[in-house]
């Protein structure tokens, strides 16, 4: 843990974040995210195209000698908490954190070449399984052929390239060569989909990583993604307590501003704390992460045990201090709402999280 | 005023929405009794360890101590409810009686049900008149919360039991003229469990029997002790019910004590919330009462439909109990909720009396004590809560 630096934001990363922030604020409105989400394309292109070609974003985290930027993964803590700000439909957690992180702890270079300029892709694990806890029924790998399903995987269907764990191994197949059917979720800013690789011949695949490297690759994504995610969370919690301050502001009822009832500035003051400590958690994972600190783990299971609460509630109090104005279509309260209660999910529930924190710090299981 | 003689039996399980004329007079005249001695009284009492005798005397002159014991031994003929809103009134004036629920709420529930007729002529009448006071002795170091695994051990020699062992945290000692003691007569061999009997231990100061007090933070007339038996002889004639079947007279004061455990937290919360309107519409900073603030109003308006939830429950279960119907899932619902709302409304009203809400003039923190007690005693609020898992829910048993 000593070797963990100064939490505080430094002055690259307020640059890094003014430049996203201006870059999301022109082409990110939420007016946009909103009437995406009734169209049937999985992923702003666009938006992507921006932040990956324009601002560089898509390798930050990668090495000078794969064409990454050579930052760390506490800069990019700092997008995502831009991205969560702004709900946006991009495919960085699963392809720029998860993907990443996954195909760098198996030393799949030629791969974080393609990501870092920009290539998508995702790991072939349900979005809200841990990616190194073992699903039920994972593909079938033989003869360099993958067959069987995967339900439920954020941003396949934007993806170019699949990372697939399957016994023993984890592969790379080409999403075109997979059926990714995408299914409908509360979360419309981040898509799932059903990745189906084929029952009979199956799709071709490469083998990345085998054996014994396996489960150690796996759980360094699985707790970079916790950790990053956490940032995510934190902005979207930040944005929304800003939003309702703003309102409470202007807002009058009873010939005052509502928000000089005590009853609204005391529960504004509540969130102002739990995020606080959400900000404190986030950080010191995304640095536990930046530095590969031992305290990772716990770092990032603590954070999401207590990110996932802080950005639903940010998100419930916002629907609720907005009165009936949170509760329409056209306040977008909701899309805060949806994204924190499916981040709640992702990666692991905040009680899945506590139990794991539970075992780091040697309390004794519980009993089954 | 008039007490109804009929007895439990005849009265039907209903809960009328609004007191009746004779519940109002109960607890107008209780109130009013308490109301001369106030909770500086209490705290007086709970600073010399001496018994609050002369509020004792004078509800049990009146009749309000045997509310719930059989008219044929000199009490009200009424029921648990009668005797539940007499603790309810007492601790809404700041003079919670712990007292009342060892001897009338346990002993008093007992013994009409399981003493023989002599103990039944001997003891009631003391009880209902309050004249002679009865505690309980059951919790040991190794038995809290599971009363099987009780050592204290009661042998026959002769025609005499003799007891051996150590009971812990057994209230008011000093004060009683007699208790109820559980021993250990035989162990089931099929579950390794002990047989328990209970006894009447007739003279609280009988040779053998030495009592050491445990200091605690609870703030009351009533001390906590440590109980050492050391060949302790009682005669045959001590035993309540069946030897060997003690728990079976001892189940039926559990609801009673917690049904009566619930009003005292109830009371004390009226008690405070009256406190705390009467301070915050009073107090003034910033020009204003400090009851006009939304932050001091909706945590004590909060505190009150709690109150009002609990108050609820805990009628419902002291009804039911009343009819003779099974109420145990009821009283302890009543305790788990009576003892939350009760611990709210005292903590909210200490706050909004800012620093003066731990001085002794506004009596309100030495109240703390005796209803924290309740979120451990007599049955602690994860035990409600397995209880209810397991009874209500039917879900499997977690200890």
């Amino acid at each position: 843990m000593s070797d963990v630096p100064s939490l505080l934001y430094t002055d690259v990363e307020d640059d890094l974040r003014a430049a996203v922030r201006s870059m999301l604020e022109s082409h990110s409105p939420w007016a946009r995210v909103l009437e995406r989400t009734d169209g049937d394309v999985a992923g702003d292109r666009k938006l992507w195209t921006l932040l990956t070609d324009d601002l560089g974003l898509a390798g930050l985290a990668l090495g000078e000698d794969v064409g990454g930027a050579g930052a760390s993964w506490r800069e990019v803590a700092v997008v995502l908490e831009e991205l969560g700000r702004a709900v946006c439909d991009v495919p960085y957690l699963t392809s720029v954190v998860t993907a990443t992180a996954l195909a760098e702890a198996v030393g799949a270079r030629e791969l974080l070449a393609e990501l870092a300029t920009g290539a998508v892709a995702a790991v072939a694990v349900p979005f809200t399984q841990p990616l190194d806890h073992p699903v039920s029924d994972p593909p079938r790998f033989a003869a360099g052929r993958i067959r069987g399903r995967v339900p439920a995987v954020a941003g396949a269907a934007e993806a170019d390239v699949l990372l697939v764990p399957v016994a023993g191994a984890v592969v790379r197949v080409a999403a075109a060569d997979a059926r990714i059917e995408p299914v409908p979720s509360l979360d419309m800013t981040r898509r799932v989909a059903d990745i189906d690789f084929g029952a009979e011949g199956g799709a071709a695949a490469t083998v990345l990583a085998e054996r014994d490297a396996v489960p150690a690759a796996l759980a360094r994504a699985a707790a970079v993604s916790a950790a990053l995610l956490a940032s995510e969370q934190l902005g979207l919690a930040q944005r929304c307590l800003e939003m309702t301050v703003e309102y409470v502001g202007q807002r009058r009822q009873f010939g005052r501003l509502i928000g000089s009832y005590q009853a609204l500035k005391h529960r504004l003051a509540d969130l102002w704390t739990a995020i606080a400590q959400a900000r404190a958690v986030a950080r010191y994972a995304a640095a536990c992460a930046a530095v590969d600190d031992k305290d990772l783990p716990v770092a990032a299971s603590l954070a999401q045990a207590v990110c996932s609460v802080v950005a639903q509630q940010a998100a419930e109090e916002c629907v609720q201090l907005h009165g009936g104005i949170g509760f329409t279509w056209e306040h977008p309260a909701h899309l805060y709402l949806k994204r924190a209660r499916a981040d709640a999910l992702a990666h692991g529930t905040a009680g899945w999280h506590r139990r794991r924190v539970g075992a780091l710090v040697d309390l004794p299981p519980v009993a089954d | 005023m008039t007490i109804t003689s009929a007895g439990r039996v005849d009265r039907t399980a209903v809960l009328p929405l609004e007191p009746t004329e004779e519940e109002r007079v109960l607890r107008s005249t209780v109130s009013d009794i308490v109301g001369r001695f106030g909770h500086s009284y209490y705290m007086e009492r709970s600073r010399s360890g001496e018994p609050m005798r002369e509020l004792w005397e004078l509800l049990g002159k009146s009749g309000f101590l045997g509310l719930n014991i059989p008219e044929e031994y000199g009490g009200g003929g009424a029921g648990l409810t009668e005797l539940a809103i007499v603790l309810e009134e007492l601790s809404a004036r700041g003079c919670p009686e712990l007292a009342m629920v060892l001897s009338q709420g346990i002993a008093g529930s007992i013994l009409p049900l399981h003493g023989s007729a002599e103990q039944k002529a001997r003891y009631l009448p003391g009880i209902a008149s309050g004249a002679e006071k009865f505690v309980f002795a059951l919790t040991e170091p190794d038995a809290g919360s599971n009363s099987h695994n009780v050592t204290t051990s009661a042998q026959l020699d002769g025609d005499e039991w003799v007891i051996r062992g150590t009971k812990y945290y057994i209230s008011g000692v000093d004060h009683c003229d007699h208790f109820l003691l559980v021993a250990r007569t035989g162990t089931n061999e099929a579950t390794g469990r002990g047989r328990l009997t209970l006894f009447i231990v007739d003279d609280p100061n009988i040779a053998g029997l030495e009592r050491q007090p445990i200091p605690t933070a609870l703030q009351a007339p009533e001390r906590q002790f440590t109980l050492f038996f050391d060949g302790v002889r009682l005669p045959a004639d001590a035993v309540v019910g069946e030897v060997g079947h003690g728990l079976r007279p001892l189940f039926d004061g559990l609801n009673p004590e917690r049904v009566l455990s619930a009003v005292i937290c109830t009371g004390v919360a009226r008690y405070a919330l009256d406190r705390a309107v009467a301070y915050t519409t009073q107090r003034q900073v910033w020009g204003v009462p400090i009851a006009a603030h939304q932050g001091v109003q909706h945590p004590l308006a909060e505190a009150a439909i709690e109150l009002e939830a609990a108050r609820g429950m805990v009628w419902r279960a002291a009804a039911l109990f009343d009819a003779g119907r099974p109420a145990g899932e009821e009283a302890n619902m009543a305790k788990f909720l009576a003892s939350r709302a009760g611990l709210k409304a005292l903590d909210t009203a200490i706050q909004m009396h800012g620093g003066n809400g731990l001085a002794d003039e506004y009596g309100l923190a030495d109240l703390w004590g005796i209803v924290r007690l309740q979120q451990i005693a007599p049955v602690s609020t994860q035990m409600v809560l397995n209880h209810i898992a397991q009874h209500t829910l039917g879900l499997p048993r977690s200890y």
